[in-house]
C-alpha cells in the first residue's frame, strides 16, 4: 500500500511539473489545447493527491505501524477519530494535507471560473501548479509519509492535551485559510503576467479571500478556546510566534477585503491591492514555515530539519519574483485617481488599511526580532506580551473607532454638517456609557475604558445603520419592518454582512478588554475545609477525589462555590494521569470553569499542584465578559456567511463582462 | 499495479484536449489595447452607476444632506450617462475581435 | 522605516535569549533555554522547584542550578527542553513566576504555563 502512496505522489509531482512548465509555456505562446492540457494536469494532480491521502487515511485507521508516520503519530488505544486526525499531526502528513487542499482548491477555482476567458485561466494554472509543485517535491524527495519500517508493537500516541474536538478541526481550518490565500494570489499574478489592468481577478477571487479569511479567523478562535480550556494558564492568546503566524495573514486579508471596495468604487489602490495579496500569500507560507520548523525558537532548528531552508528559499524566490513582476507592470497599473477628501469613507478605509498593515508589520518584527538580533548583536533577544499588548492597544483602539466612523460617513465626500447629524446619537451613546462605566468602577483601566466606550460608539453606529436602512427600505417598498430588514440585507449583502462582522469584532474587543483589564486573580494553598475568596465568589475546598477512566486516572479537588452568599454548585479542577509504559506518566491539567452566561463571566480555577499531604495549590481567575469572545465568534461566522452568499444577478453581470463571449472552453 | 494505472489515467487526462476534435481556434488572443480600453470604460460606467445608487441610498438614510445631494448628483448623472455609450462600444469592439480571429463556425456549449 | 522599528522594540524592550553556558556573570534579566537535568526537587508553590539546566546541545558540564516558583506546565520533567525568564543571583538562576515554558517534542508549539 505504501507503494501506491509513493506512486501517487510521483504521479502528482509529474503532473504538476507538466502543468507548471508546459502550462507556463502554453500561456506565453497562446496555445489553446496546451493550456487545456495543463489545466487537466492540475486536476489530475488533485486526483493523485486524493489517492495518496486515502492511502494514509487507511493506514492510520488500521494502525498500520509499518508506516513510520503512523507509528510516530498514533497508537492502538487512540480513538479512531483522533487516529485519523493524526494525518495532519506530523510534518509529512501536514504537507500532504497542504498539497491535497491546494490541488483541490485549484480544481475548484478552475471549475468555478470556467466561463472566464481562457486567456486569463491560462496563466492561473501554471502559477497554482508551481506552488503545488513545491509541496509535491518536498513530499517526494524529503518528507515522505510513506516510509516503511519494521512495525513496532505500538505507536508513540498522541499527547493527551491534543485529544479533544478543538484540536481535531483547528489545524484543518487554519490550513483551509492558509491554502485559500493561494488562489487570489495566483489570480493576481496571472493578471499581471497577462498584462491585464482590469478588475477581473479581484472580482473572481473576492469570495475566495473572504472564505479563507473566515476559516483563518475561526481556526484562530478555536485555537484560543482550546488554549483557554486545555493549557490552563488563564489566557487564550500568548503572542507565541506560532499564534502570530496565523494572525498576520489574517490582518492583511482584513485590510485587503476593505481596500478592494475602494478599488471597486474608485478604481484606485490597484497596486496596493496586488501587494496586499502577495503579502497575504507570503505570510501564509511563512506561517506554515513557523509552525513546522521551529525556526524562531532557535536558529539551530535548521540543523534539525532541512525543510526550513527550502521553505525560506521558496518564500524568498516567490517574493522576489512577484515584486519584480509588479514593478515591471507598474506603468500600466498606476492610476491618477486621487482621494477626493480625507473625510470620506474611502479615506477611513485607507486609514484602516494603514493601521492593519502597520500592526501586522509590528507583529512580524516581533516574531523575527530574535533572528535579526542574533545576526546583528550576536545573541537572540525575544520580545513578549508587553511589546505586543502595547501595539495591540496602539493600533487596535483607533481601528475600533474607525469601525464606527466608517459606516457613518458617505462615500466620496462628507460635509461637516451631515457628519454632525449622523454622529450625534452614537457619540452621545458612547459618552453616556463612558460615564456609567466610570461610575461602575471601570476607570481602573484607562485602556479598558476606552475600549468599552469606543465599542459603544461602534455598536451605536451599526444599529443606526440598520435602523435607517430598514426605514428607507420600508418607505420605498411599503412593506413591514421585518420584511424590509431582510430585503435590505439581501440586496446589500456585503455591506450588512460587514456590519454584522463589525459587531462581532466589537464583542471580541469588549470580551478581551473585560477579561484582561478587569480580571481578578487569587492564589492559595488549601487544605480540606479552607476557603478562598475572589471577587464575588467564595470557594471551599471540600476534599480530593480519585476516579479511574478508560486510559487515565482522574485526580480532582472538589470545591463548593458560593456567589454573593448563594450556593452556586461545585467545581472540580485537577489533573489527569496517563500511564505510559516504560516512561514517566503524562499529566494534563484539567481546568474547571463555571460560566455565568448572563454576565458573560467565567470563574476559572486551576489546580496547579495536588500535594502529597492532601493540600491543593489553586489559582483562581474571575474573568468578566470573556464569553463575549466566543459569542463574537459565532456572530463573525454569521456576518461572513451573509457577505459570502452568492448573488445570481452579480454573477451574471460579471460573466458577461469578463467571460468568453460566444465561445466556451471545451474538453 | 494500482500505481501504474493511476499514471496511465493521468497521462490520458492530460492528453484529452489533443484527442478530441477541437472546435475553437488554436491560437489564443490576448486582449488588445482596444478591448482593454473598452473594458476599462465599462468598469468606469459600472462605478458611476454604483456611485449614483449609493448616493441615493445615503441621501435617503440621511448620511448626505439635501444640499450635498443636489451638489453631487448632477456630475454623477452626467458621468453615468456619458458612460452609456461605452458598454455598447465595448461589446462591439469585443465582437469584432472575436469574429476577426475565428472561423465562421461558432458553437455555444456548456 | 527601520528607525521606527528599532524605536518600537526599545519601547517595550526584549530580553536576550541565552544558553546556560552563556550565562556566566550576566545578572540582568534574561531568558534561558536548556534541557532539564534531574533530580527535580522542591515545591514550586512553596520554597521553589529546584533542578539543573544544561545546554540543549551540550553536556552536563554546562549545567547551572535553577530555582523556580510559580506554575509548572504539565510537560515539565527531566530531559525536556524548557525556556525560563529570570536572573542569575549568585550561583543560582532564579526564574520569574509564570515564565516556565516547555518545548513540545511534537510539531506543535511550546506549551505555556
Amino acid at each position: 500500500m505504501a507503494e501506491l502512496g509513493r506512486a501517487a505522489l510521483l504521479v502528482a509531482l509529474g503532473a504538476l511539473a507538466f502543468s507548471s512548465l508546459v502550462g507556463g509555456f502554453a500561456a506565453w505562446s497562446g496555445r489553446r489545447r496546451l493550456v487545456l492540457a495543463a489545466r487537466n494536469a492540475l486536476v489530475a494532480a488533485f486526483g493523485a493527491s486524493l489517492v495518496a491521502s486515502a492511502v494514509l487515511v487507511v493506514a492510520l485507521a488500521s494502525r498500520d505501524f509499518s508506516f513510520e508516520y503512523v507509528a510516530k503519530t498514533s497508537s492502538r488505544d487512540l480513538p479512531l477519530l483522533y487516529a485519523v486526525s493524526s494525518f495532519w499531526g506530523g510534518q509529512e502528513g501536514s504537507l500532504l494535507l497542504w498539497l491535497l487542499l491546494l490541488t483541490g482548491f485549484s480544481t475548484a477555482a478552475v471549475a468555478l471560473n470556467r466561463r472566464l476567458r481562457i486567456e486569463l485561466l491560462a496563466w492561473v494554472v501554471p502559477v497554482l501548479a508551481t506552488i503545488a509543485l513545491f509541496f509535491a517535491a518536498l513530499l517526494v524527495f524529503l518528507e515522505s509519509p510513506f516510509q516503511l519500517q519494521a512495525a513496532p508493537a505500538d505507536g508513540a500516541g498522541l499527547n493527551p492535551s491534543l485529544q479533544n474536538p478543538y484540536m481535531l478541526i483547528h489545524p484543518v481550518l487554519l490550513y483551509l485559510g492558509f491554502v485559500g490565500m493561494s488562489v487570489p494570489f495566483a489570480f493576481a499574478v496571472a493578471g499581471l503576467l497577462a498584462r491585464r489592468t482590469d478588475e477581473w481577478w479581484v472580482v473572481a477571487t473576492r469570495r475566495w479571500m473572504l472564505a479563507a479569511w473566515l476559516f483563518l479567523g475561526v481556526g484562530q478562535l478555536l485555537g484560543a478556546r482550546w488554549a483557554y480550556l486545555e493549557i490552563g494558564w488563564g489566557g487564550y492568546y500568548g503572542w507565541d510566534p506560532v499564534e502570530n503566524a496565523a494572525l498576520m495573514p489574517w490582518l492583511i486579508a482584513t485590510a485587503y477585503l476593505h481596500s478592494i471596495m475602494v478599488q471597486e468604487k474608485k478604481g484606485m489602490l490597484r497596486v496596493w491591492n496586488v501587494l496586499l495579496v502577495i503579502l497575504a500569500f507570503e505570510l501564509s507560507i511563512f506561517g506554515t514555515l513557523l509552525t513546522r520548523s521551529g525556526l524562531i525558537e532557535s536558529v539551530h532548528a535548521f540543523a534539525r530539519s532541512p525543510i526550513g531552508a527550502w521553505f525560506v528559499a521558496f518564500l524568498t524566490l516567490t517574493t522576489i519574483a512577484s515584486l519584480a513582476l509588479v514593478f515591471a507592470r507598474l506603468p500600466i497599473l498606476r492610476t491618477q485617481t486621487k482621494l477626493e477628501s480625507p473625510v470620506s469613507r474611502e479615506a477611513t478605509f485607507l486609514y484602516n488599511n494603514l493601521l492593519l498593515v502597520a500592526f501586522c508589520l509590528t507583529i512580524l518584527w516581533g516574531v523575527i526580532y530574535p533572528l535579526i538580533s542574533e545576526a546583528v548583536l550576536g545573541e537572540p533577544i525575544t520580545v513578549s506580551q508587553p511589546y505586543y499588548n502595547f501595539f495591540l492597544r496602539a493600533f487596535g483602539l483607533p481601528l475600533l473607532l474607525l469601525m464606527g466612523i466608517g459606516p457613518l460617513i458617505a462615500w466620496r465626500r462628507a460635509s461637516l454638517r451631515s457628519l454632525g447629524r449622523t454622529f450625534i446619537w452614537p457619540f452621545g451613546g458612547a459618552l453616556a456609557s463612558g460615564v456609567i462605566l466610570v461610575a461602575a468602577g471601570a476607570g481602573s483601566s484607562p485602556a479598558g475604558l476606552i475600549a468599552y466606550t469606543f465599542s459603544a460608539f461602534v455598536m451605536g453606529a451599526i444599529l443606526l445603520e440598520f435602523i435607517r436602512g430598514t426605514r428607507a427600505r420600508a418607505a420605498l417598498s411599503g412593506r413591514p419592518a421585518a420584511a424590509s430588514l431582510l430585503s435590505l440585507i439581501s440586496l446589500n449583502r456585503r455591506r450588512y454582512g460587514g456590519y454584522v462582522v463589525h459587531s462581532a469584532v466589537v464583542l471580541l474587543a469588549v470580551g478581551v478588554a473585560g477579561s484582561s483589564a478587569y480580571q481578578t486573580v487569587r492564589e492559595a494553598r488549601l487544605l480540606p475545609g479552607d476557603t478562598l475568596a475572589a471577587a464575588d465568589y467564595r470557594l471551599r475546598f471540600e476534599r480530593l477525589a480519585d476516579r479511574q477512566a478508560a486510559n487515565h486516572k482522574r485526580r480532582r479537588a472538589i470545591l463548593s462555590v458560593e456567589r454573593q452568599g448563594q450556593a452556586a454548585g461545585t467545581l472540580e479542577p485537577g489533573k489527569n494521569v496517563y500511564p505510559v509504559s516504560e516512561r514517566q506518566p503524562l499529566f494534563s491539567t484539567e481546568v474547571a470553569v463555571r460560566t455565568n452566561w448572563l454576565r458573560g463571566e467565567d470563574l476559572y480555577v486551576v489546580a496547579d499542584q495536588i500535594n502529597p499531604d492532601g493540600s491543593v495549590d489553586l489559582t483562581v481567575y474571575v474573568k468578566p465578559l470573556v464569553n463575549l469572545i466566543w459569542i463574537g465568534g459565532f456572530v463573525f461566522i454569521l456576518g461572513s456567511l451573509i457577505a459570502l452568499w452568492p448573488d445570481a444577478r452579480e454573477q451574471r453581470r460579471l460573466a458577461l463582462r469578463y467571460g468568453e463571449a460566444p465561445v466556451a472552453i471545451t474538453a | 499495479m494500482a500505481g501504474a494505472l493511476l499514471a496511465v489515467a493521468t497521462v490520458v487526462v492530460i492528453a484529452l484536449p489533443f484527442l478530441r476534435a477541437e472546435l475553437a481556434p488554436e491560437d489564443l488572443d490576448p486582449a488588445d489595447e482596444r478591448a482593454l480600453a473598452a473594458l476599462a470604460a465599462a468598469e468606469e460606467h459600472d462605478r458611476a452607476l454604483a456611485a449614483l445608487k449609493e448616493l441615493e441610498f445615503d441621501h435617503r438614510t440621511g448620511k448626505v444632506t439635501d444640499d450635498d445631494y443636489r451638489r453631487l448628483v448632477g456630475p454623477l448623472r452626467r458621468r453615468a450617462a456619458s458612460g452609456m455609450l461605452s458598454p455598447e462600444a465595448a461589446t462591439k469592439a469585443s465582437m469584432q475581435q472575436f469574429s476577426a480571429s475565428e472561423s465562421s463556425f461558432i458553437r455555444v456549449s456548456r | 522605516m527601520l528607525a521606527v522599528f528599532l524605536l518600537y522594540t526599545s519601547i517595550a524592550g526584549g530580553t536576550p535569549q541565552l544558553r546556560p553556558s552563556q550565562l556566566a556573570g550576566r545578572t540582568a534579566e534574561v531568558t534561558i533555554v536548556g534541557k532539564v537535568v534531574g533530580p527535580v526537587s522542591g515545591d514550586a508553590r512553596r520554597a521553589g522547584l529546584r533542578f539543573r539546566l544544561q545546554d540543549v546541545e551540550g553536556d552536563a558540564k554546562s549545567a547551572i542550578r535553577v530555582v523556580y516558583k510559580g506554575s509548572v506546565p504539565d510537560m515539565f520533567r527531566a530531559g525536556r527542553d524548557i525556556s525560563l525568564k529570570g536572573r542569575l543571583q549568585g550561583a543560582v538562576f532564579v526564574g520569574a513566576p509564570g515564565t516556565l515554558v516547555t518545548k513540545c517534542p511534537s510539531k506543535y508549539s511550546a506549551k505555556k504555563s
